[in-house]
This record gives structure tokens, C-alpha cells and sequence, in this order.
């Protein structure tokens, strides 16, 4: 297994975990601590229906992962969108951690252990062999995220959750249905974290609670504020950075049981260094928040 | 019965002290400080490295350990926290903030003592009948402390000067400013306050319990699922942070009869959902 073309690869499936939860945060403005746990139930439902489909099926469980994670987060939103401000985060802090704790103990999931042999991503008939063509599909769907997410930043709605994000209360009173935008935001995001699960758990061909747990969240938000809380494209560049930091700290010569200290030790530097010197990250918000100005139309022959 | 009853009750004075840190400084500077688990780590290996590595007596590693807590959490403000808050960050950004706080504490702890657990007393200590029931002196000191605590608090919010400011200030910063109350100094005091009332768990904890340097972090969940269900939305709610930490305590500790105890964790977070999912008024509002 190359090295490099596998770090890239969890780059790319952290970068679409990282997206999701741009749309929701650096898009709506609504700061969620669950997305680990949404990036799991995406994961172990599709690995675990994995056992049942024969291979050719594969997107179907990987389909199931994603609305699996959908469905969850409308349950949790009908507690957490029903008020305004810090309500979310406690919410989605409590989910968090209930995820992480269930997963440690149901027998199902296989507890500690989670869930071995999955099977090797496949697309319908076409099985990914090798290594490069597992990098180009995760980076195409990433690719394709990207694109989607994109053109939802950019549509009415898109416009209607970065204006919540900045004030909902003159949102609302515009007359916009503020939960309903809000709502699509929380479960589409939640939805593609499932799906970034469901690809993370083929990619891997084993998953285990580790990669769910709450400092797997904080791994979402600090990928985002690295790259840019505000930027589809901040998100991929953060997770290129987190994902290769451990190996890189591996070079230097470090003990191998200090590594993950120094880790997060460095991410820890890294958010304290990115709040106070750049707030909006590496890349800043892709979108300008107003749109230009029209151009002064010329003025008419004979007009002084 | 009885001493899962113990145990819940004492669980439940660690959580009341780190909930009324969590109260207190929500309170006044609006920040939920998930930091706090740094300083409660740094705190209890201040201890230990005291008294074991420099063979301090008892008394003045505890007294030392107490004083780097509030040093410390000051500092922290000072260094970090102080801007944010000028500012006027958002709360996500400061939840962020104290997390790295967290995770700078956590680390640098792990690297310079191991990972592994560490116990300061390894003595059996002495042993109190209390009407017939056995308690340690450690459990007794923690009970008799968050007494004390809360007393002084409820004083020293009522009736001092520094107490008035801090009520202000948690009712409305501007206003309180307009009438010459130094912001700065009162966000000082409510951090200072906050890092001593996380110290005295950390210590207390450290005597009878190995210390890991992510041992903060579990007491601080708790501490912030009392937080959530005290739901206080008037004065500083010492009271009422002090008994849903003492609440959640006894509810756990009595959940080992039916729940396994490595679903602990998940008890209080449950409790705090059904909490945040039945009240109609938003948990831990700041309208005063």
C-alpha cells in the first residue's frame, strides 16, 4: 500500500466530512458538534448492511448510510432547531457523546472492536482496484461534493443561510421560513457526512469507534477553521494539512507514543494561532458576502 | 444501595464545584470554558509533582496545587480568552478556543508525565462514622468544601462590592460599564474564581483516585450536563449549579444498579436531552 496515495485518499474523504460541515456552520452559521457521529451512523450502516448485499449493491448500502445519517438528523433536529442560538450546540454536544459511548458498548457494532472485513469500494459492477483509482473516486466524489455544495451556496437558498448566518431575526422578518432553511442545511449536511462515513468505511475496509469519537469532532471543526470556516475550499485544504501533520511529526524523529501528544498538541497550537491571525483561515470565505455594485450605466449622447 | 448512595454524592460535589465554575463564568462572560478540564488537569499534577518529586509536605502541595489553579486560569484569560471576549466572539469561537486551551493542557501533561495513571496517596487514609455510615476523610473534607463554598459564594455575590459588579456585569455588561465597572477586572476575578473552584475537585479527586492527564475531561462533561439542567436564567444560580451537580451524582451513582457502569457517561447526557427537550424556557439562557 503506498503511503502517500493513502494519506491522500483520507484527505479527500476528511475533506468531504469537512465540507458537510462547512454548510451548516460556515454556511448557516449553526455550530454543531455532532458531525463525527453523523460521519459514523453513515459508516456502520453502510458497513454493517455491507454483509447483506452482494457486492454489485454496494452504492444501495452506501445510499442506505447517507439516509440513515439523514434520518437521524432530523430526529435530533426536532429538539435542537426549536430555538434559537446555543441550543444547537448543546444538543448535538449531547448526541455526540452518546454516540461515542453506544458504539464503545453495543455488541452489534461490534463494541470496541467495530467492524471488520467491509468490503473494498465498488461501483456497481466495477470494482476500485488498486490504489490510484481508489484516490481518483474519493477525489471525484469529493470533487462532486464540492460541485453540489457549491451550487447550493451560491442558489437562493444558499444566499437565504449565509443571511441567516449574519442575522436570522431580519431574516424572519423578511419572511423567510428561517427553521425550514435551517432544517435543509442540519440534514443535508448530516447526510453528506453519512456518505463521507459510508466511502470512509469501504476506503478502510475496517472501522472502529475511534473514528467517531468526540475528538474525531473536534477533528471536523478544527479542519474547518484551518482551512476556512467559511470556504468549501478551505475545507479540503485543512484536511490535506490535518491528515498529513501526524505522518509529517512521524518524520521528524519523534518517539512513536509521543506522536499523537504532539499531534494535538500542534492542532491545538494551530486553532489558537488561526483564531487570533486569521480568523476566516487559510483561504477566507470563497463567496463575497455583497454582491458588486452594478456598473454606472454611460450616459446618453446629449447629456450633460 | 448505600454506597452507590456515597458514591453518587461524592461524584456529585466534584460535578457541583466544576458546574458552578461553568455557571459562574457563563454567567458573567457568557463562555462555556471546556479549558477549565486543562486547568483541572494541570492542577492535580501540580500536586502530584509537589509532593512526590520535590517530597513538599501534604498540606502545602494541596496549598500550592489550590493556588495554580486560579494563577493559572487568570493567566489563561490574560494570554488568550481576554481579546476573544473584547471582541465579542461568537460562541462557537470560544468554545473552540477553550478546547485548544484543553488540548494544550492535556498534552503537555502527557508528554512530560506518561499517559499513564498516577496516584498521589497510596496510604489508606483515615475513616469517619457518620450515622453508621463509613465515610473517608477525603469524602468528608469534599462534602464539608462545597459547603463552605456555596456559603461564601451566596455571600460574596450578595453582599460585597466585587459581588455587586459581578451581578452587573452578568445582567448587562454595557450598562454595567457605563456605571464604572471595569470589565476587564471583573472578567478577571470571574476567571480567577472559576480556576479556583475547578482546583478544589482536581485536588480532592487526585488524593484517592489515579490522575490521568485527560482525567479532567469526564468530570467536566458532567459538570457541563449539570450546568445545562440547573438551566439558571436569574443571579449567579450557585444554589441551583450545586444541586444538579449533586442531582446528576446521585443519579449515577444509583444507575449502577441497572445501567453497566460503562454506560456512566452517557446517563448525565441523557438527563440533559430529556431536559433540553422537555423545558420550554432555553437551557442556560443569559436573560437575567
Amino acid at each position: 500500500m503506498n503511503f502517500y496515495l493513502g494519506i491522500l485518499s483520507y484527505a479527500g474523504i476528511y475533506g468531504m466530512l469537512a465540507m458537510s460541515f462547512t454548510l451548516v456552520h460556515g454556511t448557516a452559521g449553526m455550530f454543531t458538534i455532532a458531525h463525527a457521529a453523523f460521519f459514523g451512523l453513515g459508516a456502520y450502516a453502510s458497513a454493517m448492511l455491507d454483509k447483506l448485499l452482494p457486492p454489485e449493491l454496494m452504492v444501495l448500502g452506501m445510499a442506505f448510510g447517507t439516509l440513515f445519517a439523514a434520518a437521524c438528523a432530523v430526529a435530533v433536529a426536532a429538539i435542537a432547531l426549536r430555538e434559537r442560538g446555543q441550543y444547537l450546540m448543546l444538543v448535538t454536544f449531547s448526541v455526540q457523546i452518546i454516540f461515542s459511548v453506544a458504539l464503545l458498548n453495543l455488541a452489534f457494532t461490534g463494541g470496541d472492536n467495530g467492524v471488520g472485513e467491509v468490503a473494498p469500494l465498488q461501483l456497481g459492477p466495477w470494482r476500485v482496484k488498486g490504489q490510484i483509482a481508489a484516490v481518483l473516486v474519493v477525489w471525484a466524489l469529493a470533487g462532486g461534493m464540492f460541485v453540489l455544495l457549491r451550487y447550493v451556496e451560491r442558489s437562493n437558498l444558499g444566499r437565504a443561510l449565509r443571511a441567516i448566518r449574519e442575522d436570522e431575526y431580519a431574516v424572519e422578518a423578511l419572511g423567510a421560513d428561517v427553521f425550514a432553511a435551517k432544517l435543509f442545511a442540519f440534514v443535508v449536511s448530516a447526510a453528506l457526512a453519512g456518505f463521507a462515513g459510508a466511502v470512509f468505511a469501504h476506503y478502510s475496509s475496517y472501522i472502529n469507534p475511534a473514528s467517531f469519537s468526540f475528538e474525531a469532532a473536534i477533528l471536523v471543526v478544527t479542519i474547518s477553521v484551518l482551512g476556512g470556516q467559511y470556504s468549501l475550499s478551505g475545507a479540503l485544504v485543512g484536511a490535506v494539512i490535518v491528515i498529513w501533520l501526524p505522518q509529517l511529526i512521524g518524520f521528524i524523529g519523534i518517539a512513536s507514543e509521543k506522536v499523537a501528544a504532539v499531534t494535538q498538541l500542534i492542532y491545538a497550537a494551530i486553532i489558537i494561532a488561526v483564531l487570533f491571525l486569521r480568523p476566516s483561515g487559510i483561504v477566507g470565505e470563497s463567496i463575497r458576502r455583497f454582491p458588486k455594485p452594478p456598473a454606472a450605466s454611460p450616459k446618453p449622447p446629449g447629456v450633460s | 444501595m448505600i454506597d452507590l448512595l456515597l458514591f453518587g454524592l461524592i461524584w456529585g460535589v466534584s460535578i457541583s464545584f466544576i458546574a458552578v465554575a461553568l455557571g459562574t463564568t457563563w454567567r458573567v462572560v457568557g463562555m462555556l470554558d471546556f479549558g477549565l478540564a486543562g486547568v483541572y488537569a494541570v492542577v492535580a499534577y501540580t500536586l502530584l509533582y509537589v509532593y512526590e518529586r520535590l517530597q513538599w509536605p501534604i498540606w502545602a502541595a494541596i496549598a500550592l496545587a489550590l493556588l495554580a489553579g486560579p494563577v493559572l486560569q487568570g493567566a489563561i484569560y490574560q494570554l488568550l480568552y481576554r481579546r476573544f471576549l473584547e471582541k465579542q466572539k461568537p460562541l462557537a469561537v470560544l468554545v473552540l478556543l477553550g478546547l485548544a486551551v484543553l488540548y494544550l493542557c492535556e498534552n503537555a501533561i502527557a508528554l512530560g508525565f506518561g499517559s499513564a495513571g498516577q496516584l498521589v496517596l497510596t496510604e489508606r487514609t483515615p475513616r469517619l462514622q457518620f450515622v453508621g455510615i463509613d465515610l473517608s476523610l477525603i469524602d468528608a473534607a469534599s462534602i464539608a468544601s462545597l459547603c463552605g463554598v456555596v456559603v461564601v459564594l451566596q455571600l460574596l455575590f450578595r453582599f460585597t462590592g466585587i459581588g455587586l459588579a459581578l451581578r452587573g456585569t452578568a445582567s448587562n455588561a454595557v450598562l454595567a460599564s457605563v456605571f464604572g465597572v471595569q470589565l476587564s477586572r471583573v472578567r478577571l476575578a470571574i476567571f480567577a474564581m472559576a480556576g479556583f473552584l475547578i482546583a478544589v475537585p482536581a485536588v480532592l479527586s487526585s488524593l484517592y483516585e489515579p490522575m490521568t492527564p485527560s482525567g479532567g475531561f469526564t468530570p467536566l462533561l458532567f459538570g457541563f450536563a449539570a450546568l445545562v439542567v440547573a438551566s439558571v436564567r436569574t443571579g449567579m444560580g450557585v444554589v441551583a449549579h450545586a444541586l444538579a451537580g449533586i442531582g446528576l451524582g446521585l443519579i449515577t451513582g444509583l444507575s449502577l444498579l441497572i445501567v453497566p457502569s460503562q454506560w456512566q457517561l452517557a446517563i448525565p447526557f441523557g438527563v440533559m436531552l430529556l431536559v433540553t427537550a422537555v423545558r420550554k424556557n432555553r437551557p442556560v439562557q443569559r436573560s437575567v
